[in-house]
């Protein structure tokens, strides 16, 4: 991998990529609040829909792109690639705590409970507790390398969580709703035009906003590292 | 009318104030860091022999 070694290299994603953001995010919001039609059974607050389940494909997104950059640095050991894996994590755990919030907020005037054992509930939870795990291996510090091959398993984990998350809402019985996007009817048959357009604006809303926050966390990461490197060789530099 | 506002926009005031957070404790981990590159930078100048 190629990285910038200037030693304050910009920290900040480009003025393209924050535009981006700020127009999808603008639209994803009009479209849900305003052009999406009022659900007949639910009422307004299936609105939160266009919030919570992109978001939970975007956190999926992150799962993966954690757990091929954690193969790549087991493979190699090559810091870079330990270096987008801490990254993903942490803006991952963002993305799940945002689809267990949502959550909550739609399942209490629907269901009467803010949260209920079931299966994909359940499943998603455990999820996210792998990457409370994974930053708070990050934050506790000791011997980088360590932790770094610790961390790595443990994305590992949460890999193979995904697909049991998923598939929850066909392999058992549960209260959360099965799949209204990929259906056995076709991808989006489940769905009224204008909600899946929604929906759509919805899910790139969220994937360049996490790709804005993933850059900045980032160079943060590599900033920090940097930082760390430079003063041991100070401090050895100074003590010899 | 709407139906559930209360909860509509709670959910959407939770996820948006989230990302704001995360942004702000971003920022000062990014100036935290910053600071010390500046220091670093001056040791690193004392450090360096003179011409």
């Amino acid at each position: 991998m190629t990285r910038d070694h200037s030693l304050n290299p910009p920290t900040t994603p480009s003025s393209a990529l924050v535009g981006a953001a700020l127009v999808t995010t603008l639209l994803a919001l009009y479209s849900a609040l305003v052009f999406a039609p009022t659900d007949r059974v639910q009422g307004d607050v299936q609105r939160l829909f266009y919030l919570h389940v992109p978001a939970a494909l975007t956190m999926y997104l992150a799962i993966l792109l954690v757990f091929i950059a954690s193969l790549r640095y087991l493979q190699t050991r090559d810091a870079a690639w330990d270096e987008l894996a801490t990254s993903g994590a942490e803006i991952g755990l963002l993305w799940g705590t945002i689809v267990l919030l949502t959550g909550a907020m739609w399942a209490k005037p629907i269901w009467g409970a803010w949260w209920t054992w079931d299966a994909r509930l359940t499943s998603f939870f455990i999820l996210w507790l792998i990457f409370v795990a994974y930053v708070m291996l990050r934050s506790y510090g000791g011997e980088v390398e360590q932790v770094a091959r610790f961390c790595a398993v443990l994305s590992i984990l949460g890999f193979v969580g995904m697909p049991i998350t998923h598939y929850a809402v066909e392999w058992f019985r549960t209260m959360h709703p099965g799949p209204v996007i990929m259906t056995e009817g076709g991808l989006g048959r489940g769905l009224p035009g204008s909600m899946l357009a929604t929906f759509a604006f919805g899910l790139v809303a969220s994937v360049v906003l996490f790709a804005n926050l993933f850059i900045l966390r980032l160079r943060l990461e590599q900033q920090s590292r940097r930082t760390q490197q430079i003063r041991r060789h100070l401090d050895l530099m100074e003590t010899s | 009318m709407m139906t559930n506002p209360g909860y509509l926009f709670a959910g959407f005031a939770l996820a948006w104030g989230l990302v704001l957070v995360y942004l702000w404790f971003l920022s000062r981990r990014s100036a935290v860091v910053q600071k010390e590159l500046e220091t670093l930078e001056q040791r690193l100048n004392k450090a360096k022999p003179q011409d």
